[in-house]
Parts: structure tokens; C-alpha cells; sequence
């Protein structure tokens, strides 16, 4: 193979993968395509029953990872997802539900206060106390889960600045 | 003259709790010093008062959800200032469900609501002063702000956060998010 092919090669290889990444930012199309629920989170906690099955598009912040043997679970305070799917971390929650992953997601990526968003089937509820108080968990099977690395996937931030600098 | 005053007066209350509902602005009586309420509480029992803290402790029982506040007096946007001039605490109880993963400890909440009743009434002595309401509005102030511009004279140091800067000048774990620049800000009136 001449050098001039290979050359191309490596260009395309280059472009290739940087349009995969381009797409690995957020859930996927195909993920998103699947998702058939499209109520309010508290429409889901409130009458699990009625959804059972359903594939939902939930994200929110990370109360706690827990490895069980062959699952992982997650519990998730549920926050509002912008048009990219990128959890708004203010206090717009509307709940708490647990992701069940067959996957091993390891506890020290998905770390308590990081945020994820979630394509999953909501397969049941479990009832745990908060404090003393009961509390029915949506259990979302996970079809494809996005971590996002804290401080980023925050999209492009227009500023505006100007100043004098020193660098040592 | 002492019409004048009262709209003054009023208009200042007003305006001092603007996180509040109408009503509940409407209602509420212009509180005297939380030491007073709290030892005189036969005598301010059922009013309504807009009190503020920082947040101490959550507790989540059936059908109930209680939060204990360090009370501080309130800034003139209604929201708790000096933690240094706080009188006592505040024993709110709400019958809504409140998320202990949301109101963390340290938070900052304005309260609308009746009085019921305080540490006077403690059938032991209670460990430190305090007053007892039953919520009929909680504003719980927002963690940080989205600061889309600030001006250079704002903060001498408004730099240091800044992607435009940072870049250079720290290293790349600094990259926090945004409010991470907010949270810096906030030491110097601490």
C-alpha cells in the first residue's frame, strides 16, 4: 500500500471517529426512538401500574450506586431533562426512581451527586422508606445509560469577557 | 402622618417578602423578635408570620415531613441573612413530601406559616429555644445563580473562574461548572 493510501486511510479513520464521538455526547437516536412513554415523571410514580412496560426517558442526579451480584442498581432523584437530555441540577425534581442495570456500573464512576440520563423499561416499583416514610420507587430497566462527566456536557457557554491577565 | 407611615410601612413589608404568595403576605403579621414569640407563644398562636433559616435537619415521617431551621432574621428580599443573629430555631411542619436528597443541610428557606406552638411548652427542658409552625408556604432559595455576564468591577478576581482564563492560568481539573464560580463569590459576605 503506498504511503498516499495509507495516508487517506488514517484520514478517514480520523473523521470517522470523531463523527462517532460527535454522536456519543448524548443518548442515542436509536435509544430516543424506542422511548414510547412521554408523561410527567409524577403521572408515572403516581400510577406505575398503568406503565408497566413502557420505555421511559428519565435523567436526574445520583443518590446512590449499589453492585448487587449479577445487577446494578442505581437510585436517581429525578430532574428535568433539556433538549439534549442533560439533567438541570436545580431542585425541579419530581421524584426518585431506581435504574436495574445488567451491566457492572462501577460505583466509583457513577458516584453519588453525578448526573445520568436514563432509556430504560419500567418493569416494576419497590416500596423503601425515606426517613420514616414509605416511598414507591419506579424500577426502570436500563436500555442505555449516559454519565455525564461532572462540569461538562454543559454545551457551549457564550461569554463575553475582557481584562488584563498575568501568567506566570 | 400616621397613615403615611403605616403605607410606608406596609409597602416595606411588602416588598420584604416578595417569595411569599399575596395572601400569605397579606396575613401575616409583622413578627416581633422570635424570642418574644417564642415566650409569649398563647399570645401568637394561629398567626401567621414569614420566618426564615438555614436549613439543620429533615425528617421524613408518614404523611408528614418536618424540618428543623437555625432561624435568621431576613434580608430585605426575604431571604435568611447573618446566621450570627439567629434567636432560635424553627420546627416546621409541612404534610407535603420533601426529598432529604433536595433540602440538604445549610440551605436556605423562607417560610410562610401558623404558629403552634414553641419551646416554652416543652414538657422537658428543651436544648435550645424554639418556635413551632405549620407551613403554609416554603420557598426554598435557589443553590447557586447561572451568572451570565459579570463585570470586571464586581470582583477583582472575577477572572479566576473564567473559561476565558482558566484556561491558562489553573489547572484543567478547575474546570468546574458554573457555579462553582458562585460558591466562591459567596465567601466574601460569609
Amino acid at each position: 500500500m503506498s504511503m498516499l493510501k495509507k495516508c487517506w486511510l488514517l484520514l478517514i479513520l480520523f473523521v470517522l471517529t470523531g463523527m462517532m464521538t460527535g454522536c456519543a455526547t448524548g443518548i442515542s437516536k436509536q435509544a430516543r426512538s424506542a422511548v414510547t412513554y412521554h408523561g410527567t415523571f409524577t403521572a408515572l410514580q403516581q400510577h406505575p401500574r398503568d406503565f408497566i412496560g413502557e420505555t421511559v426517558f428519565f435523567g436526574g442526579k445520583i443518590i446512590a450506586a449499589k453492585s448487587l451480584q449479577k445487577t446494578t442498581e442505581l437510585m436517581v432523584l429525578q430532574l428535568a431533562l433539556d433538549n439534549r437530555g442533560y439533567p438541570q441540577d436545580n431542585d425541579d425534581s419530581e421524584g426518585r426512581f431506581l435504574v436495574v442495570s445488567d451491566t457492572f456500573l462501577d460505583p466509583a464512576i457513577y458516584k453519588t451527586g453525578h448526573l445520568v440520563t436514563v432509556v430504560g423499561t419500567l418493569i416494576s416499583t419497590e416500596n423503601r422508606l425515606i426517613g420514616e416514610r414509605p416511598y414507591r420507587y419506579p424500577r426502570i430497566k436500563a436500555l442505555n445509560i449516559r454519565h455525564w462527566q461532572p462540569g461538562r456536557g454543559m454545551g457551549p457557554r457564550i461569554r463575553f469577557g475582557f481584562g488584563i491577565g498575568a501568567s506566570f | 402622618m400616621k397613615s403615611t407611615f403605616t403605607i410606608l410601612f406596609t409597602a416595606l413589608l411588602t416588598v420584604s417578602c416578595s417569595v411569599m404568595s399575596r395572601q400569605v403576605r397579606q396575613d401575616a403579621i409583622s413578627p416581633p423578635s422570635l424570642a418574644t414569640m417564642i415566650n409569649q407563644v398563647d399570645q401568637y398562636r394561629g398567626q401567621t408570620v414569614i420566618l426564615g433559616g438555614y436549613l439543620i435537619e429533615i425528617k421524613n415521617i408518614p404523611g408528614q415531613t418536618q424540618l428543623t431551621l437555625l432561624q435568621a432574621p431576613l434580608k430585605l428580599d426575604g431571604k435568611p441573612g447573618a446566621k450570627d443573629r439567629s434567636e432560635g430555631r424553627l420546627i416546621i411542619s409541612t404534610s407535603r413530601f420533601l426529598d432529604p436528597e433536595i433540602y440538604t443541610r445549610g440551605r436556605e428557606i423562607t417560610v410562610g406559616g401558623k404558629i403552634s406552638g414553641s419551646s416554652v411548652e416543652a414538657a422537658d427542658k428543651p436544648l435550645f429555644p424554639y418556635l413551632k409552625l405549620a407551613a403554609r408556604e416554603l420557598y426554598l432559595w435557589p443553590k447557586y445563580k447561572e451568572l451570565p455576564y459579570r463585570y470586571p468591577y464586581d470582583d477583582p478576581f472575577w477572572y479566576w473562574d473564567d473559561p476565558w482564563w482558566y484556561g491558562w492560568h489553573r489547572p484543567y481539573y478547575f474546570h468546574g461548572p458554573v457555579y462553582r464560580r458562585y460558591h466562591h463569590r459567596r465567601h466574601h459576605y460569609w
